[in-house]
């Protein structure tokens, strides 16, 4: 109804005795907005999510919720007054309540009488297809249904923003892909704001507007899923945004920009930092480049994986991994060289060579 | 975790520990309590005890059961809130809070009591300092908050343990990012979840109270005020009349009947509430105090204070008073009673109970082990089961049992004390080792069989070094438990078989404060300041992990 | 359906706890004391067992019951041994209501084990005597002991004096028994005459001299007196300001009073009871080497001993110090009515 963001975090800070979880973090999340923060174990997802849901002092900053001021260093608003809707990563389920009494949980606190409560938790539940599990309790679930529950909780709280601490961490594969459907489901019905964590950067990518990058407590770039990951602002955000091949390269600006690899021109769309010459790094995502080309390689790896097949090219610039879809069409030990199609520029940077990163 | 015992890869070990686990049963419980049966029955054929002596029986056990009850609502209330302070609010100094909540559990059960008479008692040290003594400390009063002391840490640790898994942080938050207020959160989620461990913590509170002996013979009986195990030992060891040790075999027998009715009703009940839930979520920062969070963990650390540290300095004092009635300033301080207490008789005393105390933790840790390999089967568990049941049986109705029908044999000597002893911590023993044994992973045993190992070098080198932590600890706490057992001692004992606990009270009863008091420190500092520096230079190379 | 045994949880966290704190050097610990105890069982079984039994087997080692004190009993003892090379004496001492007790247990199921029985008060000796129990014998040295303090089985080896404590602040003291049944500040304390030898020989004597009866006891109730466990309690009661004054020994009370403890011991003007404190052989297998003892438990150099641990010897021949005016009590006629006293000052003061 208003336009203002659905949270503001300005400079935010958070310190456990001498360790800063959360440092100068400013960010926003319009109204209607998904945006997905991405990070490593310990880079401070858990504790931005706690702080914004009132769990966790302010040691500096302020948090903004829907134009309300709800947390300051020394003040703050009580987590069940705050506009916010939680999913946890243990899903946090109540062992002694059933699926119906989980969700009208919620609901009931709004002042809504225990019968009216119950019977829209259920008419909750089955609108998002679990009346399977209406009676059942906890432990009666495998861990994908109760993260849907969980997430049904967060539903039937009807908030502003809703806030997802890597929901799927402890799912397996099947588990992961009904919640993250249910998740994009709910979002399109509901129009509400999202806060969603992760460290799984196909999961972030997939499901956010925009998405911002964390590395101990401190953001590092905010962006578009495109920009984060053809455009990450160095080498570390590179790797967290997806499978990177780091390529070193030479840059020279007179006559005109040219770009070689151990001595080979590289003909591609080249984009990158305006400052940079001389050694640099060339970012090549594996679908940027092709097998068969100028850059001489050797394929030192194959690894075929149904829809597409990965290669791994050892070129005198350093390890290409290249994705092509289908059959593997060169073996271990050939040398196709490789067709670099586009390429993002960075600092060259001591770094070691990329594990081998698959999708 | 393993649902096929890890030893039963041969049928001859199996029959031969089943046989060894029944054989020990009947010997240990089943023929003392059979014998202690046949002679109530017919000591009650006879219509002994006489009227007046039933009722005065009937009036130790109502007390019995009500102060039980009493101290179980005490100390678990005590235990929950202190937990909730521990595990819940930033309060000031938590490690050696938690450190200090735990103290009583290595200190025997009279010797708080001794500390206490020292500290609140008349002529003690409140009264020296501000002229006040807790009125009904020599009463049920003093024998409900004593108890009610040497509970609390149980019922501590099961709340502690509770609260991490059951009522884990992440349930309270989930509660509170619903909409619900702290309290609300409390009441709907937090209280419910505690439920089951509430119970169990209540329910060994209530056991351990109707056991007691030392608290109530110290603090009690110099008031009147009698329990049944206490109206046992003056029948038996005090008392020459028939009709006196009639009392005794029917107070035996009513006390073992109580305990094993509530035992097995509060078990129901447990198994009724449902299975523990796994996974906590991160503990996390605690919430800053609010104001009430604040006055809450305030009064922690005061009960704390008033009910362990105050009272052992009291003792401490005492051992160091020159002459009785005067006041514990430095000026009246003298090395005697401490002298004294090193005397020939009680260096005797305690080497005997370190003995027995380690020969009695060998053999249960043993038996533990043979108990823990067999349960899989169903022989088995209803052994295992029984062996649990051993631990309810009152160490008084145990100690009756034991001189009905080894008496004869066994009289006066140090095996007798150390049958009494097996028989009453094998539960305890078994316990420990069996939790251990079912989070062992059945895998590296099969890999070594694959290896080449046979059964006996597998479990050798694989198993044993991963249970070690768990033996030595159930040695440790079996050891702390013989160490310092007063009830079936004073009843077992005989001439040059006392032991210190035993030597304590005697010379309690005779009235010799000092060298008391000297004595009680003996047996209590050494091992708890030894266990304090241990707990600390764990946890601080604990919590050097990142958080 | 394992329905979880009550004590799962919360005995695993015990021990989880305690077996969490000490790691790394206690897991060795496991297997030493293995060993150590295997080898421990073996000895204990013996050791135990040879105590029990050393009195039957071996002609020169004795077993003493004794409500005596530890150290009265202690040097004597040791005197005994060292004079008399190749005895061992083994002691059981405890307050007299347990060394009953003790006697009482052995009784139902066989011979009393003791060689001797060395007690407080004659009263308690005297139903044993009754009973055919004890030797009826002479020792060498009868005729140190006054005949009121001996009888046929059983003979008197030290003094008693129960007098009055009390509290040295105390203003307008006690200084007779009959004061004690009056208004005392802070209410008076008397030791139990069920667990103290001492109490009940002063129980007999009350009970069967006149003016005093049943009624003094009465008298005292109804002031308020308190009964404690032991003459010692008294005297701690009376000394940390629990009660005005009490009824105790005069050994207890000198000790306390050289130690420094702010009470006054007085001897009562009518004269302090005396209690004569008896000795005895037990008849079933009587041995010369109980003999011996009572005889040496009756000569100077075991009385010199008595005396220094602090206890009027019976000898007038050595050496005392103290005392004074002394009441006995008619034991004769307290013969064979114990039970009966006993009874009657419970009916006042309760079990």
């Amino acid at each position: 109804m208003t336009d203002s963001p659905a949270l503001v975090c300005r400079s935010v800070t958070v310190d456990y005795g001498p360790h800063r979880a959360l440092d100068r973090l400013t960010i926003e999340v319009a109204a209607g907005e998904t945006l997905a923060v991405l990070g490593p174990s310990g880079s401070g997802k858990t504790t931005l999510i706690h702080a914004i849901a009132g769990f966790v002092p302010l040691s500096d900053g302020e948090i903004v919720l829907n134009g309300r001021p709800v947390a300051r260093r020394g003040m703050a608003v009580a987590p069940d007054l705050r506009s916010i809707g939680l999913v946890f990563q243990n899903y946090a389920l109540w062992p002694h309540l059933d699926a119906v009494d989980t969700v009208a949980y919620p609901i009931r606190r709004r002042g809504v009488p225990k019968a009216q409560a119950r019977s829209d938790a259920e008419e909750l539940l089955r609108r998002l297809g679990m009346d399977a599990l209406v009676r059942r309790r906890p432990a009666e679930m495998s861990g994908g249904e109760q993260q849907r529950v969980g997430l049904a909780r967060a539903l039937a709280r009807q908030a502003d923003l809703y806030l997802f601490d890597e929901p799927t961490a402890h799912l397996d594969a099947a588990g992961r892909v009904a919640v993250q459907e249910e998740i994009a489901a709910a979002r399109l019905g509901s129009g509400a704001a999202a806060l969603y964590s992760s460290h799984d950067a196909g999961e972030a990518l997939a499901l956010a507007d925009r998405v911002a990058l964390l590395r101990a407590g401190r953001l590092v770039q905010v962006g578009t899923p495109d920009e984060v990951y053809a455009r990450p602002v160095d080498v570390w955000a590179a790797r967290l945004t997806g499978p990177a091949s780091l390529v070193g390269a030479h840059l020279e600006h007179a006559p005109g920009r040219v770009v070689t690899v151990a001595g080979t021109p590289i003909e591609a769309r080249l984009e990158g930092e305006h400052d940079l010459e001389g050694p640099i790094q060339l970012l090549v995502r594996p679908d940027w480049v092709s097998l068969g080309g100028p850059l001489a390689g050797v394929v030192g790896d194959v690894r075929y994986r149904g829809p597409h097949t990965d290669y791994r090219v050892d070129t005198a610039g350093g390890a290409l991994f290249v994705r092509a879809a289908g059959t593997p069409t060169a073996a271990v030990g050939d040398a196709p060289g490789v067709q670099i199609e586009r390429a993002w520029m960075l600092r060259a940077d001591t770094s070691e060579a990329p594990p081998w990163t698959t999708g | 975790m393993a649902a096929e015992p890890v030893a039963s890869t041969t049928r001859r070990w199996w029959w031969l520990a089943n046989g060894l686990t029944l054989a020990a049963l009947g010997l240990l419980v089943g023929r003392p309590l059979l014998e202690l049966i046949l002679v109530g029955a017919d000591q009650l054929a006879v219509g002994r005890p006489g009227g007046l002596d039933r009722a005065t029986a009937g009036a130790a056990l109502a007390n019995t059961i009500w102060t039980g009850a009493a101290v179980a609502a005490v100390a678990v209330t005590a235990g929950t809130a202190a937990a909730f302070v521990t595990e819940r609010t930033a309060v000031a100094g938590r490690r050696v809070l938690r450190i200090t909540i735990l103290l009583p559990l290595l200190v025997p059960g009279f010797v708080s009591a001794l500390s206490w008479a020292r500290a609140y008692g008349p002529g003690g040290l409140l009264d020296d300092a501000v002229g006040v003594s807790m009125p009904g400390l020599f009463g049920a009063a003093g024998v409900v908050a004593v108890l009610a002391v040497t509970a609390m840490p149980v019922a501590y640790l099961v709340a502690v343990a509770a609260l991490r898994t059951q009522a884990a942080p992440d349930l309270g938050r989930a509660a509170r990012v619903s909409g619900a207020r702290s309290r609300t959160a409390f009441l709907t989620i937090s209280l419910p979840l505690l439920a089951p461990a509430v119970v169990g913590a209540a329910a060994l509170a209530f056991i351990a109270a109707i056991n007691a002996f030392g608290v109530p013979a110290v603090l009690g009986t110099p008031a009147g005020f009698r329990t049944a195990t206490t109206r046992i030992y003056q029948d038996l060891a005090r008392s020459a009349g028939d009709e006196a040790f009639s009392r005794a075999v029917l107070l035996a027998l009513a006390l073992v009947l109580l305990a094993l009715v509530f035992v097995v009703a509060a078990d129901r009940l447990l198994s009724r509430l449902g299975p523990a839930p796994s996974g906590g979520g991160p503990a996390g920062p605690v919430a800053s105090l609010s104001r009430s969070g604040r006055a809450a963990s305030l009064a922690v650390w005061v009960v704390v204070v008033v009910a362990t540290v105050l009272p052992l300095v009291a003792l401490v004092l005492s051992a160091l008073t020159r002459a009785v009635g005067l006041p514990p300033s430095p000026a009246n301080w003298t090395f005697a009673n401490l002298g004294e207490a090193l005397g020939m008789r009680y260096v005797g005393a305690l080497g005997r109970s370190a003995l027995l105390a380690s020969v009695a933790a060998s053999i249960v840790v043993a038996l533990g082990a043979v108990v823990t390999s067999i349960r899989g089967r169903s022989i088995g568990r209803f052994s295992a089961a029984a062996v649990l049941l051993t631990f309810a049986v009152p160490g008084s109705t145990l100690a009756v049992a034991m001189i009905l029908a080894y008496g004869n044999a066994l009289r006066d000597t140090l095996v007798l004390i150390l049958v009494a002893y097996v028989a009453k911590l094998w539960g305890v023993g078994h316990r420990v080792v069996a939790g251990s044994a079912s989070g062992i992973a059945v895998d590296p045993y099969r890999a070594a069989r694959v290896s080449g190992a046979s059964p006996l070098v597998a479990v050798r080198t694989v198993i044993e070094p991963q249970m070690r932590p768990a033996l030595a600890g159930a040695w440790l706490l079996v050891f702390v438990f013989a160490f310092h057992e007063l009830t079936m001692s004073s009843l077992l004992y005989g001439p040059g078989t006392d032991t210190i606990a035993v030597a304590i009270l005697d010379l309690q009863q005779i009235g010799d404060v000092g060298v008391v008091s000297a004595l009680a420190v003996y047996l209590t500092l050494p091992p708890l300041l030894v266990a304090t520096a241990l707990l600390i230079v764990g946890r601080s190379s604990a919590s050097r992990r990142a958080p | 359906m394992d329905g979880r045994p009550l004590d799962g949880n919360i005995l695993d966290s015990m021990g989880a706890t305690v077996a969490g704190s000490p790691r790394g050097a206690e897991g060795t610990r496991a297997a030493a004391p293995l060993g150590i105890s295997l080898l421990a069982i073996g000895l204990a079984a013996c050791g135990g067992a040879g105590q029990a039994s050393g009195a039957d087997d071996d002609a020169t080692s004795l077993l003493v019951y004794a409500t005596v004190t530890q150290d009265t009993v202690d040097a004597v003892v040791t005197g005994f041994e060292e004079s008399h090379a190749g005895t061992s004496v083994e002691v059981f001492r405890a307050p007299t209501a347990e060394v009953a007790a003790r006697i009482a247990a052995e009784r139902r199921h066989g011979p009393i084990r003791a060689d001797v029985l060395w007690l407080t008060d004659p009263l308690s000796i005297e139903q044993y005597a009754a009973d055919g129990l004890l030797l009826e014998w002479t020792p060498s040295e009868i005729d140190v002991i006054p005949r009121e303090y001996r009888a046929p089985q059983f003979f008197g080896t030290r003094l008693l004096s129960i007098v009055i404590v009390h509290g040295a602040a105390l203003t307008d003291p006690p200084a007779d028994w009959g004061d004690l049944a009056g208004s005392v500040a802070g209410g008076v304390a008397i030791p139990d005459p069920a667990f103290a030898g001492s109490a009940f020989g002063a129980l007999g004597y009350f009970l069967l001299s006149d003016g005093y009866g049943i009624e003094y006891y009465q008298a005292l109730h109804d002031a308020g007196t308190v009964q404690v466990s032991s003459p010692g309690d008294v005297v701690s009661g009376v000394a940390e300001g629990q009660y005005g004054a009490g009824m105790t020994l005069d050994r207890n009370g000198r000790d306390a009073v050289e130690a420094g403890s702010p009470i006054t011991v007085v001897w009562p003007a009518s004269g302090a009871i005396a209690i004569y404190s008896p000795i005895g052989v037990v008849a079933a297998g009587a041995t010369a080497t109980a003999m011996e003892f009572v005889d040496y438990v009756l000569g100077t150099e075991a009385q010199v001993a008595i005396a220094a641990t602090g206890w009027q010897p019976i000898r007038s021949d050595v050496e005392w110090a103290g005392g004074g005016p002394q009441v006995s009590v008619d034991w004769a006629a307290a013969a064979g009515r114990q039970d009966e006293l006993l009874a009657q000052y419970q009916a006042i003061f309760g079990r």
